[in-house]
């Protein structure tokens, strides 16, 4: 069965939305994971703006500023829940991991 | 070195979706001193630079139109996040966007094949998919409208070289948009499993590639000899005209486009000028080139009789000169009157088929004699039998009670002699000889002698 758009987010979008719990120009997002990451997660340019695009028509993120051609965003409340629902979402995986782990171990 | 040899033109033929395939024919052009400068509606444009390493991106911007003045401000917003990381626009075709960078190891355009697949998918229904359902859809439509043409008529059509090539060419139209559909589709399907899978797009086919170039090599090869052929039958300006209509419409469509692209006027008013302007150059050139052949044919007017009746009024019957391969006057004494002859003569590389029809008449418009002929003809052993058939074939609105039977008259050398009966009597007074490869039919207005039958087929099983 397809998963409900955002119901899961991919590594990508997750910290997108992790760096627009600031607001954030689009160009510095790009750096801003490489350096949050150490360089373990990219997000290309053409990725970037697609999952922007998706998630302003999502109402997931909205645009606070326009300089030129420089675009500020920053998450809304419905992205805050998506950001969240997701940590959850991770947070019960990990426990999930651990308490398995802690039964093998206990074997 | 001068300015054409710092140009080249190529005509590509990628498919739109093969990104894969375009990026690394780029790569390998730079590394041969050739970097892409811009896409025509026809050439792809390269220009002379010292070899180098160079990396492409090609990536899909669906809301890009071929009719913007330029980029749109998402557009450059896109754009600017590719500059960013070292990517610059190299050409735009329609929603395809070709990026390059002097980087090593550069980072991605697209990092996530999900999106990147959307994205490909989002242009293809906004560019290639529309017009190929069409082309799809056009050539079904000629296919049916020629092919019962062939039905209902068959040696009739399909001795006409341009039916057998106007057929050929929308089926291989056919043919290419069913492999380009299905090639897309196939394509789409094995993306998602892949992502899926490892995360990365399939990597589309290049035989898709190859039967492009195969399928453009071979109307370059057909269209000529098509021309050839419509010379030798005095023709060609038929084929020269819709070369020039279809040039001609291109080239106002892709001129007003430009133009207005350097004006900067709005796509929506692009798109509407240049629908118009094609549309308006499409029935100006229609009514040029009828006109041109009305002409021709007004300057092959025919002599006319003229009678006056009874009450004073004219009534006019055209004589038509028109050459044939049996004349009346071939046969018999004939009384001194005005003779019509009207012939055409069609010839494929399928069937050869020639008819003639003379009538004669007196000075009062009265008709004194007529004689019909027919020959149809193939070099084609396996069409023989098919040729035969139809050529005696009566119709669908002849009586069932008609058929061909055999005649007999003494001392006949010619193959055998056929009659049309309409139940046991014969039916006027048509005849028929089938050679192997030619079928002759003969129709007189009375009853011909055994000479004059012999004389006709033998002059018409040689003509």
């Amino acid at each position: 069965m397809p998963r409900e758009k955002f119901e899961a987010l991919t590594e990508q979008m997750f910290y997108i939305l992790l760096c627009l719990q600031v607001e954030c120009y689009g160009m510095d997002i790009m750096q801003k994971i490489r350096t949050l990451t150490d360089g373990r997660v990219n997000v290309g340019p053409g990725t970037l703006y697609h999952l922007l695009d998706d998630f302003l028509q999502a109402g997931i993120i909205r645009q606070t500023q326009v300089q030129g051609r420089r675009r500020c965003y920053l998450l809304t409340e419905k992205g805050a829940a998506v950001l969240e629902g997701e940590y959850q979402r991770l947070k019960t995986l990990t426990e999930d991991y651990r308490r398995f782990q802690k039964g093998v171990e206990d074997l | 070195m001068t300015e054409k040899s710092r140009r080249k033109y190529r005509l590509e033929n990628f498919v739109f979706y093969d990104y894969a395939g375009i990026q690394e024919h780029l790569q390998r052009m730079a590394s041969r001193g050739w970097m892409l400068e811009s896409i025509t509606p026809f050439f792809w444009r390269y220009r002379r630079s010292t070899p180098q390493k160079v990396s492409f991106a090609v990536t899909y911007f669906p809301e890009a139109s071929d009719f913007d003045p330029g980029p749109t401000e998402n557009q450059q917003l896109f754009l600017d996040l590719c500059a960013q990381e070292g990517w610059q626009l190299a050409a735009q075709w329609a929603q395809m966007q070709i990026l390059y960078t002097h980087r090593e190891n550069p980072l991605p355009l697209q990092t996530d094949a999900g999106r990147e697949l959307r994205a490909i998918h989002a242009a293809m229904k906004k560019n290639f998919l529309p017009s190929s359902f069409l082309l799809l859809f056009l050539s079904v439509f000629q296919l049916i409208i020629q092919g019962s043409r062939v039905v209902e008529k068959p040696l009739e059509t399909l001795s006409e070289d341009t039916v057998l090539f106007v057929l050929l060419l929308w089926f291989i139209m056919l043919l290419l948009q069913l492999l380009n559909l299905g090639g897309y589709l196939r394509w789409y399907v094995a993306s998602q499993k892949s992502i899926e899978a490892t995360g990365q797009l399939a990597k589309s086919r290049s035989y898709m590639c190859k039967i492009g170039k195969g399928v453009l090599a071979l109307v370059l090869v057909i269209v000529p000899f098509w021309i050839w052929d419509m010379a030798v039958q005095q023709k060609s300006f038929l084929v020269l005209y819709g070369i020039a209509l279809s040039a001609g419409i291109l080239t106002v469509l892709f001129s007003v486009q430009g133009l207005l692209k350097r004006l900067k006027a709005p796509k929506e008013i692009n798109q509407v000028f240049t629908l118009a302007a094609a549309f308006l150059a499409g029935i100006g050139i229609s009514i040029f080139g009828g006109s041109m052949m009305l002409q021709q044919l007004s300057s092959d007017d025919p002599q006319v009789l003229s009678v006056v009746q009874p009450d004073g009024g004219i009534v006019e019957y055209p004589i038509y000169d028109d050459p044939v391969l049996l004349r009346l006057e071939d046969l018999q004494d004939t009384p001194d009157a005005y003779y019509s002859r009207v012939s055409e003569e069609k010839t494929s590389v399928l069937f050869r088929v020639a008819w003639g029809l003379q009538q004669g008449m007196d000075s009062q418009g009265r008709k004194l004699s007529e004689m019909y002929y027919c020959i149809s003809e193939t070099s084609l052993p396996l069409l023989r039998q098919f040729c035969r058939e139809k050529a005696l074939d009566l119709g669908e609105y002849a009586p069932e009670s008609q058929r061909w039977e055999p005649y007999s008259l003494p001392q006949w050398e010619l193959p055998s002699l056929y009659r049309l009966y309409d139940g046991e009597k014969p039916e006027g007074y048509r005849y028929a000889v089938c050679w192997e490869d030619r079928t002759v039919i003969l129709r007189m207005e009375s009853e011909p002698s055994q000479q004059q039958l012999t004389d006709a087929f033998t002059v018409l099983g040689k003509a």
